[in-house]
């Protein structure tokens, strides 16, 4: 793993199957090179408030794109993107949820809540590898980032 | 006397002339009559008049015939009669019978009134009737058993009495019998003064009975009625038996008492006034409250009141009815309505519990169904793409079955997910034009290819009242069936058709497709009931289990005619809307 303060996407996914999935769609993209995996809610919180194992990282080096799982062990992905939403320091940063719920409600809340995409993972593998291909392209290349704030 | 002897007879009396007097004379002096006697008035001196009666004869005095007059002053007399005529007058005018008869019961006298009352003729002679006969039978032995005796006894009898006509219509009467003494203190005649009472009679008589049909009324009522004195103490002054039995006292423990011995709290002599013009405004005041029985008890009451003018005053018209039984039933339906909100809101939330379960599984089925079919049909992909060249065409093909069917059930998976929805959304009821809706959606789900294919035909429909979105799923949903099952047939056609039948509206899909065995027909709306196979057509037999399910929940029906290889038509009916809905 490279520096944790120079990280590109942080993947949120508790399931190893669809993690595996997703880790070879990043790499048929091209997108795999600075991607951290967290498994549960509250280890994806101590990444992006550089708490716990990620105390020596800086809040404000926001990853480019936070891919976030909505089921997810401890604190679910809803509540982990409420935490960044409503934090001053984090707020801006992306958030994509990526998720099998089709589910209004959860489309619904992810908005409230400050989401900037949700995604409905295609089950279809080629599509999968579609989808990530489009967020990457967008997040990583296209997005313009807020400039970072001076600790 | 000196100036009297000069005088000629016409000086004294003005009514002659020494021409009209001097004719009276000769048979006097002829001796052919003996006595003239007339009246006429006589002149004083002083030139004022008084009546006189003359006396004229002829006597011999010293042999010479003179002619004496012997002059009455009968001004006296005259008053008398005078007087007796004005009140022979009075007799005749008054409308009352007055009538005098001899102790025989002869008549000799009637008035014009007692004549017009007895159908007897205004100049007849009436000294030859008999008073009995023109008495009526329920009054004559009465009469002339107690009333005359009395009369004669006591000089007079005053009371009732029956008069029977000529013609026999019996008159009631109301009358005076007088008993006249003659010089030696004798009775000589009788005579009655009888007024006609037959309309006060009937008019008494009426009254009596309204009186007795009040009375009737005022006792048979289940309703207690109290007659109060607004004054004082609001004392009773009568009240009927229903009264009594209510509040458990007599009559006589009741009449006479203040209304306070029934209410709870005792009246305010201010608050008792401003009631008595309230009731003077309303007419009628009614409010619910409380009596005491005497035995202590409270019972509900709704009393009425109202004013009536008794002999003369202003009364108080009480009517109270118990109203225990119907605050009981009150109270019963307040009890059975809070449990009903109770169960209601036991059984809401045993729904909304049910609702959430559902929910929770529906989430399950989206979210954790899909992974492992992702990791299936991931890690078959990778399969192909990493080993894909060390597989015989026979592997691909395997392979390509398992893509298959991780395809078909994520279709599965969307489609339930959709069933349950239906369910589990709230519905928002709106006016819909359906005949717009039939028509985009199916521009919507066919492609102009497919369109150049089909004769698509939308008769005007009747709106809807419903949730457009469900609808739109239900045309979506019947429109494609008809599109899938009628594209394999030459001359495509598609009619969408729609009527009013007993308060419901009813809509139609029919095409001309390969249609279905209607032994069937109950198949149809099932879920994953299919009745073709999947490789004729695709598909899991959710779409019509949705629209039976949306049309359900909208209170309509679901059916469908077909039969095979001649089309099927699938029927929806909704509840037509309320004539002022939106």
């Amino acid at each position: 793993m490279n520096d944790p303060n120079e990280v590109e996407i942080l993947l949120v996914e508790d399931n190893t199957a669809d993690l595996e999935l997703a880790m070879r769609a990043l790499k048929k993209n091209h997108l795999a090179n600075r991607v951290v995996v967290v498994t549960d809610g509250e280890e994806a919180l101590d990444f992006i408030f550089a708490r716990g194992s990620y105390s020596d990282r800086h809040v404000e080096n926001a990853p480019k794109v936070i891919l976030l799982d909505l089921k997810l062990p401890k604190v679910n992905g809803l509540e982990v993107l409420r935490a960044i939403k409503s934090d001053p320091r984090t707020k801006a940063f992306p958030v994509v949820i990526l998720t099998s719920s089709k589910e209004e409600s959860d489309i619904v809340e992810s908005y409230q809540l400050g989401v900037n995409s949700y995604i409905v993972k295609p089950v279809v593998f080629d599509k999968f590898v579609e989808a990530v291909n489009n967020l990457g392209m967008y997040w990583l290349l296209l997005n313009q980032r807020p400039p970072p704030q001076s600790p | 006397m000196e100036e009297l002897a000069k005088l000629t007879p016409p000086d004294v009396m003005p009514e002659f002339t020494q021409e009209s007097f001097r004719p009276l004379l000769p048979p006097l002096r002829t001796g052919k009559r003996k006595l003239l006697v007339f009246e006429t008035v006589h002149r004083r001196r002083d030139g004022s008049e008084y009546p006189v009666e003359v006396h004229l004869q002829q006597v011999e005095t010293g042999g010479e015939a003179v002619c004496l007059a012997i002059v009455n002053d009968i001004t006296e007399r005259r008053q008398a009669e005078q007087e007796r005529d004005r009140r022979a007058a009075i007799q005749e005018a008054t409308p009352d019978f007055i009538g005098l008869s001899d102790l025989q019961g002869r008549a000799i006298y009637v008035n014009r009134a007692g004549r017009e009352m007895l159908e007897i003729g205004a100049e007849e002679d009436v000294s030859n009737l008999a008073i009995a006969d023109y008495l009526a039978d329920s009054a004559r032995a009465f009469v002339v058993n107690e009333a005359i005796p009395a009369a004669i006894r006591e000089g007079s009898w005053s009371g009732e009495g029956a008069l029977l006509s000529r013609t026999g219509r019996e008159i009631l009467v109301s009358q005076v019998i007088l008993a006249h003494r003659g010089p030696g203190g004798e009775v000589e005649f009788l005579s009655t003064i009888a007024r006609d009472i037959t309309e006060r009679k009937r008019s008494e008589q009426a009254l009596i009975e309204s009186s007795s049909q009040f009375r009737t009324l005022f006792e048979a009522s289940p309703d207690a009625i109290l007659l109060i004195d607004p004054h004082d103490e609001w004392p009773i002054l009568d009240c009927n038996m229903a009264a009594c039995q209510m509040n458990g006292y007599t009559r006589d423990e009741l009449v006479g008492q203040s209304v306070d011995l029934l209410n709870l709290t005792p009246g305010d002599p201010n608050e008792r006034k401003e009631y008595v013009e309230r009731i003077h405004r309303q007419g009628v005041l009614r409010l619910d409250t409380f009596h005491r029985r005497k035995d202590g008890s409270v019972f509900s009451v709704e009393v009425s009141t109202s004013l009536i003018t008794l002999g003369g005053r202003d009364v108080v018209l009480g009517i109270d009815r118990d109203i225990t039984e119907r605050r009981r039933a009150e109270e019963e339906i307040r009890r059975l309505n809070v449990e009903l909100e109770g169960r209601v809101a036991q059984r809401t939330a045993q729904l909304a519990s049910a609702n959430q379960e559902l929910e929770a599984f529906a989430y399950s089925v989206s979210h954790d169904l899909r992974a492992p079919l992702r990791a299936i049909d991931g890690f078959s992909r990778i399969i192909l793409e990493d080993f894909g060249n060390t597989l015989d065409p026979e592997g691909k093909r395997l392979f390509d079955v398992i893509l298959t069917n991780t395809q078909r059930m994520d279709q599965l998976i969307t489609d339930l997910l959709a069933l349950s929805r239906v369910s589990r959304t709230e519905m928002q009821s709106s006016r819909v034009d359906m005949t717009a809706l039939a028509d985009s959606i199916y521009h919507e789900i066919a492609s102009p290819e497919v369109r150049r294919k089909f004769a698509f035909y939308v008769a005007p429909l009747p709106d809807a009242s419903a949730d457009p979105a469900l609808l739109r799923q239900v045309w979506s949903n019947l429109l494609s069936n008809a599109i899938k099952y009628a594209m394999p047939k030459a001359g495509r056609a598609i009619e969408v058709g729609g009527y009013m039948d007993n308060g419901m509206c009813v809509y139609f899909v029919r095409d001309n497709g390969v249609g279905f065995n209607p032994a069937y027909t109950n198949k149809l709306f099932g879920v994953f009931q299919r009745l073709h196979k999947a490789e004729e057509f695709e598909g899991n037999g959710v779409g019509l289990a949705i629209v039976q399910r949306i049309i359900h929940r909208h209170g309509g029906k679901t059916w469908a005619e077909g039969e095979i290889n001649r089309g099927a038509t699938f029927y929806f009916s909704l509840p037509a809307m309320e004539p002022n809905h939106e």
